[in-house]
């Protein structure tokens, strides 16, 4: 009953507030909201601390019959990535609902929003089953297709609308699929489809499928325009969640999916997923430097620290064969580590810009200058989630940095050249970003008027703060629980089926 | 045990002190910042002085230790450990002594700045990641504190942040420290790859396997593993001790406040990249052709950016100029496999450059300008101050008995043996022993044009009330130390001793052995002085020249801008234009080329190859729905046609 219990939750908060949230008054929606964000909060902790560390494979399985004539159920059971993402789903909830202004005008829409997505991240980082997958895959359009096109800003239509045809077309061939692999194994269980025969031309039609769709909703170059377009247009809450929690869903389904279940395709697809990775990392670190709007900035950000998750996962096959086990897991962690700290820091900045927004109501960098000087506190905690950002060591970004790093020179040092770039890419324009907004002269007036935060405004981007120093100076915490299905998902990933699947 | 409690403390009473600072610089006076600060740096010192006396005067064996474990899944284990021997016991002691001093000096001399909290916040960080850097026994940790310097630098250069210039400076410094961080992240992988481990002594066991390993790079071309981590270590030193043609963030750093300057950007910071290389010696005395360029790159530095130092009226890019210089040297010996002189002459630099930056702050303070040609006479008003100035000088030319002498000396030695077959060895030969005479000329041209003359100075008398107060006591301890400390290290503790555990000479094994004993004793090193003379005869025609030059006259400037081609020096080569033009080309190409390209060709391709292939199928399935009743009839017909013509045919064919 732990996963369901905290996805029954979820979906009652939401609803209960969409639809009850009307009649009640803000602040009472508000204590409502941050109620049922920490009854999240203590489930979940109460869910890690019953976890049991030494067990390998899925924990808490529940199934219920659900298509019998071809055998689907919907079932939910967590190994550790998954608790570790769900964790971190209801992290972003929390600084979601604590963050101050982050909600948008319609209170009840936002908080029903929040909770709705917070229930289909749950259900899909705990789904066991293929079609249970895919059913939370898809609803993850929903909530935020309504935040966008409710409570966005101007030009919200084409942006609710470009959201929603990029991803919901580039997994319109992801269901077939699913089921294709459902049917032959005979059980939509997901962890029985590692023992497919499938064959390399199979592999390949299907992993290109899954891949496509993943690529998307990442995203990763050329498929990407959606998400800049999106950010702006959309309000401070969805945004947050957009950039923590739905773009790790991408990643998610290649480490699920695509990487046990098709290895041999994978394997002659490492070069290229790697090196659009890079390139994607380069090409969106880029446009971070050049772009003026804050929101589209922070989601170019967003572009290339997911490029690096890509990156870290098909490393393992570029891995040598001697040691691919013990660095193997370290790649994967890495991922998963980045993944962490980018939900981290893209709930900070996307949080924090979103308080200096609805002070200021300009998203040009330009027009921004010298708020260190009038929000000292305020931007202290933002420099820290730039920081994090940057992967600077002692905060969480850079043990997913390193990690990746030091596996990738395992493989050659290029890699690890290509690999620690991000280093260089991601400081370039965080700091330009520094530089622009909280450096320099105050110029404006609006600017000289504004009041540092208090310590209660800046809750929630304290508390991301503190997370991701804690992460950083004790990786341990999260380590522990990845250690094993990480170990486990390398194994599956080079368990490759065909001596043609291409070369090392 | 409690010697490893005595290093944690040593180790993390500095962070105490900034997070206490942070955490209660809203509810408590201004005063409260610095006492808190001064005791846990105070501690500190104390600590690492326990550690040196016991080091060195009761022989304790070097020894390692660890707070916890930070990560330990598939093959990887960090701890935050500490590895305590002779060369971070001499870079801890340094460390925090400086420190500890310019945090004095800093009580008077940020007095009632606006963020006085944060600054002494950030001393106090600096002084921890310093600490995490040479007391680390994993290149984890060490990677942590050489970032985390890094950090504190950029906080602390753009301290004025208001000010334009100094949060393009902050931000550039940043940037190329990264691009230097980046080298030392691959070769951190690379030496993880090589020995399956972070940890310093087992690296440093692996140096023979590593030089066997190497990776496919083309055909029959492969990337040998160990200059791979030494080239990539390298680029990591040259921009974090600001090497040629990294080196223009340095300069640049001067915007920051000057006890920082002579903290960070002189002392400790800039040496952290030498330190690395002393570190890890019997890596780098393995990879002859990357010692060779660092040897080309240091030499370069030695002389070419002490020139330009010659050229500067900001009497503090003198002083950062000749840091570059000094760093120019410090990386000649290491190329020429004199790491322990590297180490020495990083030690005794600290102290002396510390001193004359120190110095600096006390002119600035006293003249409110920076400008050399505006200041003059103050060796009748400030005669103490004067004395101070000329200790670190003549320590930084190498007069004897000076320490400089002790540490310069033996370079320019190594760097003599050196001559032979390599290639250009005669350049860095005369390039290091060129440039004594011009470190001699342009420090001591600062030295008469401010001490003598009769300039046109404004002095304020409360600013200098308090600068004897709080300033001259740090002046006077790190005078000490700037006059002897060479000295002490051949005298008091022995060479061997103080050098314990680095590598003495990679000389010794290339058929050099009969100057060998140069290295060995205090006494061969001043037979050498005279067998070689000509570093001093240089260093004394320096001093007579800038006196023939800035002594007699007032004018700073006007033989040297006379010159021919003086702007390329005074313009320091461009290289910080450069910088900025490069940063600048790059940006516009970005913003024409590629957010165009995003915006206008691949947006809009996938914009109306999706959404406009959407709406032309609306467009067309629209107009099936016209509402007209007659052609809604007609379709019908047509389907019904069709279904009995398909329902025919499957009778008639089946």
């Amino acid at each position: 009953m732990m996963t369901s219990g905290l996805l029954a939750q979820s979906v009652v908060a939401g609803l209960l507030a969409l639809v009850g949230g009307a009649w009640m008054s803000k602040a009472t929606l508000r204590l409502y909201a941050k109620g049922m964000a920490l009854l999240s909060l203590v489930q979940v902790f109460w869910m890690w601390s019953t976890f049991d560390l030494n067990v390998e494979g899925l924990q808490w399985v529940e199934k219920w019959r659900w298509m019998d004539t071809l055998g689907v159920h919907f079932a939910l059971g967590l190994d550790g990535i998954a608790l570790a993402l769900v964790l971190m789903t209801v992290v972003v909830t929390c600084s979601t609902v604590w963050m101050e202004n982050a909600l948008g005008a319609k209170a009840h829409v936002s908080i029903g929003v929040v909770f709705l997505t917070q229930a289909v991240a749950v259900g899909l980082f705990g789904a066991t089953d293929g079609i249970t997958f895919y059913v939370f895959w898809e609803a993850s359009l929903i909530p935020l297709f309504l935040s966008i096109g409710i409570e966005g800003s101007v030009m919200r239509k084409k942006a609710a609308m470009k959201f929603f045809l990029y991803t919901f077309l580039a997994s319109a061939l992801f269901l077939p699929a699913l089921l294709y692999m459902g049917l032959k194994a005979g059980d939509f269980q997901m962890a029985a489809w590692p023992d497919l025969p499938l064959s390399f031309t199979e592999q390949m039609v299907l992993s290109g499928i899954s891949l496509f769709a993943a690529m998307v909703k990442l995203p990763l170059v050329p498929v990407h325009t959606w998400l800049p377009d999106a950010h702006p247009e959309a309000p401070t809450y969805g945004s947050m969640l957009l950039a923590a929690t739905m773009l790790k869903f991408g990643t998610y389904a290649l480490l699920r999916i695509v990487l046990p279940v098709f290895p041999d395709a994978c394997l002659s697809l490492a070069p290229w997923m790697m090196g659009g990775a890079v390139f994607t990392l380069w090409y969106a670190g880029c446009l971070a430097w050049c772009e003026n709007d804050a929101k589209r900035l922070i989601a170019y950000s967003s572009i290339a620290h997911m490029a690096m998750t890509v990156f870290g996962l098909f490393l393992v096959h570029m891995l040598p064969e001697s040691s691919v086990l013990e660095i193997g897991v370290l790649a994967v962690m890495g991922c998963v580590f980045q993944m962490f700290a980018h939900a981290i820091s893209a709930c900070g900045l996307f949080g924090g810009f979103g308080m200096l927004y609805s002070r200021l109501h300009t998203r040009k960098v330009s027009s921004l200058s010298g708020i260190a000087k009038v929000m000292p506190f305020f931007s202290a905690l933002m420099f820290l989630v730039l920081f994090n950002n940057i992967a600077l060591p002692g905060t969480s970004g850079f043990v997913g940095e390193l990690l990746i790093t030091l596996a990738a020179f395992q493989s050659h040092p290029f890699l690890a050249l290509a690999a620690t770039s991000s280093l260089l890419v991601t400081a370039t324009y965080s700091l330009r970003f520094v530089r622009e907004v909280f450096y320099g002269p105050v110029l404006s007036y609006s600017v000289s008027q504004l009041k540092d935060v208090t310590l209660y405004q800046s809750s929630a981007l304290l508390g991301l703060c503190l997370l991701a120093l804690g992460l950083g100076c004790m990786p341990s915490v999260l380590g522990d629980l990845l250690d094993r299905p990480c170990a486990a998902l390398v194994k599956s990933t080079i368990n490759y089926k065909h001596d043609t699947g291409g070369e090392a | 045990m409690w010697v490893h409690r005595l290093v944690q403390v040593m180790w993390l009473s500095p962070l105490l002190a900034t997070i206490g600072v942070m955490a209660l610089q809203y509810r408590l006076r201004a005063q409260w910042a610095h006492r808190m600060v001064l005791a846990g740096l105070g501690v500190s010192l104390l600590c690492a002085w326990w550690l040196m006396g016991l080091f060195f005067y009761h022989k304790m064996a070097p020894f390692q230790g660890a707070l916890y474990q930070w990560f330990e899944y598939g093959s990887l284990s960090v701890q935050v450990g500490y590895d305590i021997d002779a060369l971070s016991v001499q870079m801890a002691s340094m460390t925090t002594f400086v420190s500890f001093m310019v945090a004095i000096f800093s009580v008077g001399y940020m007095h009632e700045e606006p963020g006085y909290a944060h600054f002494f916040a950030y001393i106090a960080l600096f002084v921890f990641m310093m600490l995490s850097l040479v007391l680390a026994d994993n290149l984890i940790v060490l990677f942590f504190g050489w970032e985390g310097m890094g950090l504190v630098s950029y906080l602390l250069i753009g301290f004025y942040m208001q000010k334009p210039k100094a949060a393009d400076s902050a931000l550039m410094a940043f940037m190329i420290n990264r691009l230097g961080d980046m080298g030392l992240a691959v070769g951190v992988a690379g030496c993880y790859f090589a020995a399956g481990s972070v940890v310093h002594k087992t690296i440093l066991q692996a140096v023979g396997s590593m030089a066997q390993e190497s990776f496919p790079l083309y055909g029959d071309q492969v990337v040998w593993l160990l200059p791979c981590i030494g080239v990539a270590w390298f680029v990591g030193v040259m921009a974090k001790s600001a090497q040629m043609p990294l080196h223009g963030w340095l300069p640049g750093s001067m915007e920051g406040p000057t006890p920082i300057s002579a903290l960070i950007h002189a002392a400790t910071m800039v040496t952290a990249g030498v330190y690395l290389v002393c570190r890890f010696s019997p890596m780098y005395a393995e990879m002859p052709v990357v010692s060779e360029i660092m040897a080309l790159v240091g030499a370069s530095g030695a002389l070419w950016l002490g020139i330009v130092g010659a050229y500067q009226m900001d009497i503090k890019r003198v002083v950062a100029y000749s840091t570059l210089s000094q760093l120019g040297y410090m990386v000649v010996a290491l190329g020429v496999g004199a790491y322990r002189y590297a180490a020495l002459h990083l030690l005794t630099h600290a102290y002396f450059k510390s001193l004359l930056f120190l110095a600096t702050g006390s002119i600035k303070m006293i003249t409110h300008t920076q400008d050399i040609r505006k200041m003059g006479g103050l060796a009748k008003t400030h005669p103490v101050l004067m004395a101070c100035y000329l200790c670190g000088a003549l320590a930084l030319c190498g007069m004897p008995p000076f320490s400089g002498f002790f540490s310069k000396e033996p370079i320019l030695l190594a760097s003599e043996i050196r001559l032979g077959s390599q290639f250009g060895s005669w350049y860095v030969q005369s390039a290091v022993l060129l440039g004594v005479g011009v470190t001699a000329f342009y420090i001591f041209r600062v030295f008469w044009a401010v001490f003598f003359g009769g300039g046109n100075r404004v002095l304020d008398p409360i600013k200098s009330e308090r600068t004897n107060f709080w300033c001259y006591g740090p002046l006077l301890a790190l005078s000490v130390p700037a006059c002897v400390s060479g000295f002490m290290v051949y005298a008091a503790v022995g060479e061997g001793r103080f050098f314990q555990g680095l590598l003495a000479s990679t000389l010794q094994g290339q058929g050099l052995l009969s100057k060998k004993e140069a290295f060995s004793s205090a006494s061969s090193l001043l037979w050498h002085t005279i067998e070689a003379p000509w570093a001093l005869g240089l260093m004394l025609l320096g001093v007579a020249g800038s006196y023939w030059l800035f002594g007699r006259s007032r004018k700073p400037d006007a033989p040297l801008v006379q010159l021919k081609g003086a702007s390329v020096f005074n313009g320091a080569f461009g290289f910080e234009t450069m910088y900025y033009a490069l940063v600048a080309s790059f940006r516009a190409l970005g913003t024409a080329g590629i957010q165009r390209f995003e915006q206008q060709l691949l947006d809009s391709f996938v914009e109306t190859g999706v959404g406009g292939g959407t709406l032309l199928l609306a467009e067309k399935a629209r107009s099936v729905q016209n509402g007209r009743l007659r052609r809604y009839m007609a379709w019908l017909l047509l389907g019904l046609c069709a279904v009995v013509l398909w329902m025919l045919g499957v009778w008639v064919l089946g």
